[in-house]
């Protein structure tokens, strides 16, 4: 089955990519090489990659996930490649492009966690980055219990654990 | 009463604590301290992004500021130390200004019973017979309130 093919791949070389659940994305190769992870795959560095076939399975991404990956990689592609040695610069604050941010408010949650999950596994730092401050601005300015509520999070301390650690604070 | 999304919990420990870095830059520590009752993981997680929250502002070019009422009695850039099991912020005042002398006089004159969130300790102050400690709001990191109590 096919999920997708790169605008430019059919000038470029292209390789594909098979997510989970069998679906097939045809990317140039310009995106593979700008990633860690895919680019490994592109040069043979990892067993998902087939030597002759140009192609690599990604057991942990469903096609659904991969197509978004693939769409906002596809918008960055000419974009320069930000230096990640400098970690704090990263986290100075979580302003997020208008482009990814509207990219990422048209997901749902579910959709966003795995988006995260997603660019954390493909080793797509930029895409993590604006996940994670896609979620981080979620939260800010939440109490404890709008908090619970907006990302299903379980209470599980008791009313004395819970009382204890507001004294504390 | 079904789940309508997936919990934030999907996300790797190390995830969630990158995206409690984020909120920390933009959140007051007090506030952010409230997050600990969220859940039993996010009380681990909380203490430990603050912790290097705290440390990367101090190493950033932190200002002490002596202030009173909005007015800026002092000020200086101090790259202070820290001591884990003490839990103490040091800020050594080794080449202080002649006018200094009279900015800790103020002090004197500004105590009272706040409360104290943070505490930090000076060291090696010539011009002060005594070291004093400072307390302060957590979330900005100023300095804004000092009391008399000398270590």
């Amino acid at each position: 089955m096919d999920g997708y093919t790169s605008n430019n791949a059919s000038e470029n070389e292209t390789i594909t990519l098979k997510s989970s659940d069998g679906i097939e994305f045809h990317i140039d190769t310009r995106i593979a090489n700008r990633y860690t992870l895919l680019n490994n795959w592109n040069s043979g560095g990892t067993y998902w990659f087939t030597a002759f076939k140009k192609s690599a399975c990604l057991p942990n991404v469903t096609g659904k996930v991969l197509e978004k990956v693939l769409e906002w990689c596809e918008h960055h592609i000419n974009d320069p490649l930000p230096n990640y040695d400098d970690d704090d610069s990263r986290r100075r604050n979580t302003v997020i492009d208008d482009w990814d941010q509207n990219f990422l408010n048209r997901v749902d949650q579910d959709m966003l966690f795995d988006i995260i999950l997603a660019a954390n596994y493909l080793d797509i730092k930029l895409l993590l980055d604006i996940g994670c401050k896609t979620v981080a601005n979620m939260i800010k300015g939440k109490s404890p219990e709008e908090l619970r509520s907006s990302f299903n999070i379980v209470n599980d301390f008791t009313p004395e654990e819970e009382e204890a650690i507001r004294r504390e604070n | 009463h079904a789940q309508k999304f997936k919990m934030i919990q999907i996300l790797p420990n190390e995830l969630q604590i990158e995206i409690l870095t984020y909120v920390v830059t933009e959140t007051n520590f007090q506030k952010f301290c409230t997050l600990r009752t969220v859940c039993k993981k996010w009380n681990i997680f909380i203490p430990l992004v603050m912790h290097k929250a705290v440390i990367s502002r101090l190493n950033a070019d932190l200002k002490l500021e002596l202030t009173y009422w909005n007015d800026i009695k002092w000020n200086k850039k101090l790259s202070p130390t820290y001591d884990d099991y003490t839990k103490a912020f040091t800020f050594i005042l080794d080449d202080i200004d002649d006018d200094t002398s009279d900015s800790y006089d103020d002090i004197s004159k500004i105590l009272s019973d706040h409360n104290i969130s943070f505490m930090a300790s000076i060291e090696k102050c010539e011009d002060v017979p005594n070291p004093v400690k400072l307390g302060t709001e957590l979330g900005d990191l100023t300095w804004l309130e000092f009391l008399n109590d000398d270590i």
